[in-house]
């Protein structure tokens, strides 16, 4: 499909599109908590993926990745700016107070979100948490280990564990990473 | 910072999830192009968080169209410049006579149908799609919101006919592969559309790519091989058939 798209063919963009841009506007509004915000970076991550179909590297993981990492680094840029980190704040006052980072509220999808959410569970809970902050809340890992009082080598350490576990755990459920 | 690859390592989750600051996202790039085992690990973990990310929402409506209006050297629609139109006999609706070897074809008065087909613009086999056709009908294809129909053969598997209708009511046939009749008989293209199968026009004797409009829910559509001209109602077998989904 990308050969395809690097040949500007615009159905194999279409295609594209129809699988994930779902899920990549999912991402965007859920870390930025702005629809308007979250349409732009669809439009960017798509538009990035017509005009440089290079960049995207079948050999290093799945389309779907490549899209959704690249929609998080940008929603997780426009956060970090300055006026959006007070709309962050904002919202991040209001999910504390509603429910906190609880992934599993999150996870939509019917035939997955079953196997995420006990692959989650049985991650210990620090490194769920820090996870969740970071990668969901947009934080960096010093903001992580601040919010939950943590040594930052401890937080590292927690998350990069926490993936790998997590991968073992959603490989065992059978879930078949990178094939989005 | 770190400097070795012990503590590069330690980032490698974090940086994964974009959890670094820049000058340590600098400082891991630099690793990884050095590191083909630090590039797997962390596609490793990117891969988990497209798990986490999997919302199974939707995009917002009309998300897709900004798109493609961006996109270098997209068109609209070019309805003027599809190649000669057919002419019909008249702007009226034209219905599917029911009969015992063909499928169901109602034929209510054509006062009380749905307005629905307008014309076909047909390119013959004399004449290969022009690039601006490619294009509408490329995107059309692309458009996710379009309706996408196979039409085929229930006796001949090879007959196949791709049909789509975007949003907008703009149709696009591909029926390379109907054989050419006689110049004396055309193919002629009918659809479905709130439970009234009528007319959507007229294709020629050796269609190759046709466009066609239509205002309404479009539930089937059929080819019917006729004398030359079309008719009104139809009671000739199906040569192909496909629902759009």
């Amino acid at each position: 499909m990308v050969v395809a798209i690097g040949r500007y063919n615009q159905s194999a963009l279409g295609e594209a599109y129809r699988r994930h841009a779902g899920a990549v506007f999912g991402l965007a509004k859920r870390l930025l908590g702005d629809h308007a915000q979250a349409e732009e970076i669809v439009q960017e991550v798509f538009l990035r993926l017509w005009n440089e179909p290079d960049r995207f590297d079948p050999d290093r993981g799945s389309l779907r990745s490549f899209l959704l990492s690249h929609s998080h680094g940008r929603a997780v840029d426009s956060l970090r700016s300055n006026t959006a980190r007070r709309r962050r704040e904002d919202r991040e006052a209001h999910l504390t107070a509603d429910a906190g980072y609880d992934v599993d509220r999150e996870v939509w999808d019917l035939t997955l979100a079953s196997q995420v959410r006990d692959a989650l569970a049985d991650l210990q809970e620090g490194e769920r948490v820090a996870i969740e902050l970071a990668y969901f809340g947009g934080l960096t890992y010093r903001e992580v280990a601040q919010q939950l009082g943590e040594a930052e080598g401890t937080v590292k350490s927690r998350i990069r564990v926490g993936l790998k576990r997590l991968r073992t755990n959603l490989q065992a459920s059978g879930v078949t990473l990178g094939d989005q | 910072m770190a400097t070795n690859p012990f503590e590069m390592d330690d980032l490698l989750g974090v940086y994964a999830l974009d959890a670094v600051d820049d000058d340590e996202r600098r400082a891991v790039e630099e690793y990884l192009a050095t590191s083909p085992r630090a590039r797997a690990e962390v596609q490793q973990h990117r891969e988990v968080a497209t798990m986490l990310a999997w919302s199974g929402m939707d995009a917002p409506d009309g998300l897709w169209d900004k798109i493609a209006g961006s996109l270098e050297g997209s068109e609209s629609a070019p309805e003027s410049v599809l190649g000669r139109v057919l002419p019909m006999r008249s702007s009226r609706r034209r219905s599917w006579g029911r009969t015992a070897g063909s499928w169901a074809l109602a034929t209510a008065a054509a006062a009380l149908i749905a307005f629905v087909a307008v014309r076909v613009a047909s390119n013959n086999s004399d004449a290969s799609m022009s690039a601006p056709i490619e294009r509408a009908v490329a995107a059309a294809f692309a458009n996710p919101k379009s309706v996408q129909a196979q039409m085929t053969s229930v006796n001949e598997s090879s007959l196949k006919v791709r049909a789509v209708v975007d949003p907008e009511g703009n149709g696009y046939l591909l029926a390379d592969s109907l054989p050419r009749l006689d110049p004396s008989r055309t193919y002629q293209l009918w659809g479905q559309i709130d439970g009234e199968l009528i007319s959507l026009g007229i294709l020629g004797s050796d269609p190759k790519t046709a466009g066609f409009s239509v205002h309404g829910k479009v539930t089937l559509l059929a080819i019917t091989d006729e004398a030359g001209g079309g008719v009104i109602s139809s009671t000739q077998p199906v040569v192909v058939k496909g629902v759009p989904s």
